[in-house]
């Protein structure tokens, strides 16, 4: 299946690294190109006496180029890719260099024997160390209301000096949850209300890891996601649950920490009614899985991770996109109805997706909501532009998709008429 | 207080200072706080438990107040394919054609996505050439949200023919009223003009004749000489320049005929000695800008004077002697009085000598017919310097016709590099009309050593005749 335009675009770094990749989309700079079933090739001429070799592998997607540019993927991939796109690369058998690369070790082989036995001491040792870690935090927390968090407001450092100890303790789930709290102090006049809810909140997945061994599977599988520990995608593939349907990608959102920039995507199955988060990470030199197109509908058979509510999954294998209609949807009491149950199931749940039909932009006092017919709303959460969403809306009543969180709706696409809005 | 509030206030305070109350929680949570145990461990525990009741139990808010509607936009979306160009142009690629491409839009009978509403209307707000072409593709959705946003009131109320947009509107949608209302029914526009013009203070003064200046009669802007505000007063005389048939023209001959003779091949030029109360009425200035007071007043008056009043030809008179004053003088002010007055034969004549500045040119040349204007520029290309010829293209006001257009793009062909052509080259590219982009320059291959400025002429034009084949 040949990407389109679009698709390729989104691939580049930056705006720059777009525009320089169109420069190259013009067939007379390529001496040589060819596609096949899994790579797209060529020779580009550039600035210098001999040309670039360039090739991309479409399945992860991976990419290679002789030019010592350190975009990634540079022009000359981005130009190649959009030459591809428009049909202006023909058909051939794979150079000899194609075929090399291709088969290159993508990640590291199967562990031996020996090494499982390594693992398993690894993986003791850090249990040991996490369970170390929330020992701590729960000492340190009940010191905390002991003593006054009202202190915390002058020194919200000291979470931050928390944080980094659970990161030592390899418990990252407490430690982001830590830094999240420790921006709430002084910020609005009901924040000893929030911050408590968070702290004691975390305090009890720390408390849930001390007694890990004496919960159910999915909920103790929960616990561990919610601290960090990850789960091997190749387990997931081989043993997770399996749902195939025709899934509705509602949208996603884009999320930068550090260098590291993530994007997480909502797909909804069209007969199951059943969500999934479809999680991508990005690096630096890294670009984010692109194959997901809001507002369209994917054949799929996705497979999900462990867990009380299993929202997260895996793309284990799918068809070509095809148009969606306009979904259906449920009133702003669904939304909450659902995210109620949610809770029910995990207990630190911090955002659900939603489809909201037929809800109308409102004004509520200082903030702008969405509102179902019988005058139910819910506000936009804070940091959301509402401007978008308002100029599709006109005022008037459309099908929203969105996450629902503590903080209010942040709505991932509309429907303008027929057409799929991302906002 | 709530059982809650009792919790955050235990917190708040610590558990040292403060009792931890539970009896004001919900039944079904003080059931699952534990009796035992430290009472820091039972507030957290108490605290998770409120928390879970609380994030469930969430009520949806009421009384929210809907917003009134926009009214409905049947159009079609302007296609995928020009969607992603304007999001290219969003991201800095060609932002500069933002205008033209709006332009297209507006000819289509189709509406912009309207989640890019927003955006363009952040980035009209600050560029002001934008607004006018934005606010009218924008359309009822725009002056929607223009009223909503108060960042974006220049959209509100955009074409609206209330005449109370003239009593209550601020002053950029006076201008614009008064301008469309001089187009589609004067008689209106002057009645409203001419009723509150007195009231208005100086500044809006100003704007309304910079805005319809060319549109209101000879009585108006005779009375405006006698305007209390001196940026009123010049400016009403600067129009009157351009009106060889109106009554301060018959003045300013009287005063010319009483200065200048032509007689036996030779102009005889008198300066003048006064500069009396007429004279300054009529926008004679008492301080010279540069050179001798009395020249400067003979300039004036020659600039600010019919034409015809010399009673010969142009092709005679610049070839004549001039005694009295530099022939420089005369010239510039030809120049100025051909160029308000639109008179075409002195342009031309003008225009053969070399002489003028490269503004003087470049408004010369415009005010010659369209279909004169790109041989002329093609002869003044082989003339000159193409430092001059660039500077001159950068001056010349578009709409460009056709051929002219031509002629830049066969000009700038020849170059095979030249920085000094550079930013011509940006300037044609952008302003050459529809017509020419298929000239040779943007359809056949680049030399591989074009220089840059090359490489973003044809870019731009075939960036230009793309967006305009997705949007016809």
């Amino acid at each position: 299946m040949r990407w389109t335009a679009e698709r390729v675009l989104d691939l580049a770094p930056d705006p720059a690294s777009a525009k320089a990749g169109r420069s190259q989309a013009s067939p007379a700079k390529w001496p040589s190109l060819g596609a096949s079933a899994h790579a797209v090739w060529g020779d580009c001429q550039g600035s210098g006496k001999a040309p670039y070799q360039v090739g991309v592998d479409l399945a992860e997607p991976a990419f290679k180029c002789s030019c010592p540019s350190r975009k990634f993927p540079c022009k000359h991939a981005i130009g190649l890719l959009l030459l591809w796109a428009e049909g202006a690369v023909p058909e051939s058998g794979e150079p000899e260099w194609i075929d090399t690369w291709l088969a290159r070790p993508k990640r590291a082989e199967p562990t031996g024997e020996r090494d499982e036995e390594a693992a398993a001491r690894r993986a003791e040792k850090r249990a040991s160390r996490v369970a170390g870690g929330a020992a701590e935090l729960i000492g340190w927390l009940g010191d905390q209301v002991t003593t006054g968090l009202a202190v915390l407001d002058q020194s919200p450092d000291v979470l931050y000096g928390v944080a980094a100890r659970m990161v030592d303790a390899q418990a990252p789930g407490l430690a982001s949850g830590l830094r999240r709290a420790a921006m709430l102090p002084g910020r609005g006049r009901d924040w000893p209300s929030r911050l408590l809810e968070d702290l004691a909140l975390l305090r009890t997945l720390a408390v849930a890891y001390s007694r890990i061994d004496d919960l159910p599977a999915p909920l103790a599988a929960t616990v561990r996601t919610r601290l960090g520990f990850t789960v091997d995608a190749a387990d997931v593939l081989a043993s997770g649950d399996r749902v195939r349907d025709e899934w509705l990608v509602a949208g996603h959102v884009d999320q930068e920490n550090d260098q590291l920039v993530s994007r997480r995507t909502w797909l909804r199955g069209s007969s199951s009614g059943r969500w999934a988060l479809v999680l991508s990470f990005a690096g630096p030199g890294r670009i984010l899985d692109t194959s997901l197109v809001s507002g369209t509908l994917i054949p799929a058979t996705l497979a999900f991770y462990p867990g009380a509510l299993p929202l997260r999954a895996l793309v284990a294998d799918r068809d070509d996109a095809v148009p969606a209609p306009v979904p259906g949807g449920g009133t702003v009491d669904d939304a909450l109805a659902a995210f109620a149950a949610g809770l029910a199931l995990d207990p630190w749940l911090d955002r659900l997706p939603v489809v909201l039909r037929e809800v109308a932009p409102v004004s509520l006092g200082k903030d702008w909501g969405l509102s179902s017919v019988d005058g139910s709303a819910l506000p936009l959460g804070s940091g959301v532009d509402p401007w978008p969403l308002l100029a599709v809306s006109g005022g008037r009543a459309l099908t929203v998709a969105a996450e629902l969180s503590v903080s209010g709706l942040r709505p991932l696409s509309c429907w303008d008429g027929e057409r799929a809005v991302r906002l | 207080m709530s059982g809650w509030d009792e919790l955050v206030a235990a917190a708040l305070l610590g558990t040292r200072r403060r009792v931890v109350h539970t009896e004001g929680l919900p039944e079904s949570v003080r059931a699952l706080v534990p009796d035992d145990g430290d009472s820091a461990g039972r507030l957290l525990t108490a605290a998770a438990l409120m928390a879970g009741y609380r994030r469930a139990g969430r009520v949806p808010e009421t009384g929210g107040l809907p917003i009134a509607e926009a009214v409905e936009d049947t159009r079609p979306v302007i296609p995928a394919v020009a969607r992603r160009r304007l999001d290219r142009m969003l991201t800095g690629d060609h932002t500069d054609l933002l205008g033209d491409w709006l332009e297209l839009v507006r000819r289509t009978d189709m509406r912009l996505p309207p989640e890019r509403l927003p955006v363009l209307a952040e980035l009209a707000r600050t560029r002001h050439a934008l607004r006018s072409s934005f606010a009218e593709v924008a359309g009822g959705r725009g002056s929607w949200l223009g009223a909503l946003n108060p960042e974006w009131t220049y959209l509100a109320d955009h074409r609206c023919d209330v005449a109370d947009v003239w009593r209550y509107g601020d002053t950029d949608q006076r201008v614009r009223w008064l301008r469309e209302t001089f187009a589609a029914d004067p008689a209106a526009a002057r009645e409203a003009l001419a009723r509150d013009w007195v009231a208005e203070p100086a500044a809006n003064r100003v704007r309304f004749l910079r805005a319809v200046g060319d549109l209101v009669g000879d009585d108006f802007l005779e009375a405006a000489l006698d305007d209390r505000a001196q940026e009123v007063r010049a400016l009403a005389a600067d129009i009157l320049s351009g009106r060889p048939a109106s009554a301060f023209a018959a003045r300013m001959a009287a005063r010319l005929r009483a200065l200048v003779t032509v007689a036996d091949s030779t102009i005889t030029v008198r300066l003048p000695t006064t500069r009396d109360g007429g004279m300054a009425r009529d926008g004679v200035p008492a301080a010279p800008a540069r050179g001798g007071q009395r020249t400067a007043w003979l300039r004036h008056i020659v600039a600010a004077s019919p034409l015809a009043a010399w009673e010969r030809s142009p092709a005679e008179l610049l070839v004549m002697p001039v005694q009295g004053c530099d022939p420089g003088v005369l010239l510039e002010a030809w120049a100025a009085a051909a160029i308000r007055q639109r008179d075409v034969a002195w342009a031309r004549a003008l225009l053969t000598t070399d002489d003028l500045t490269t503004p003087e040119t470049a408004a010369l040349v415009n005010v010659l017919p369209a279909a004169e204007r790109a041989r002329v520029v093609a002869e003044l290309g082989g003339a000159r310097k193409s430092a001059d010829l660039a500077e001159l293209v950068v001056a010349l006001p578009a709409p460009w016709p056709t051929d002219l257009g031509n002629a830049l793009l066969d000009w700038l062909a020849g170059h095979t590099d030249h920085r000094a052509v550079a930013r011509a080259a940006g300037v044609i590219a952008r302003t050459v009309p529809a017509e020419c982009l298929r000239h040779k320059v943007a359809v056949e291959p680049l030399p591989p050593d074009a220089p840059a400025w090359r490489r973003h002429l044809s870019e731009t034009l075939v960036f230009r005749r793309e967006m305009a084949e997705e949007l016809r």
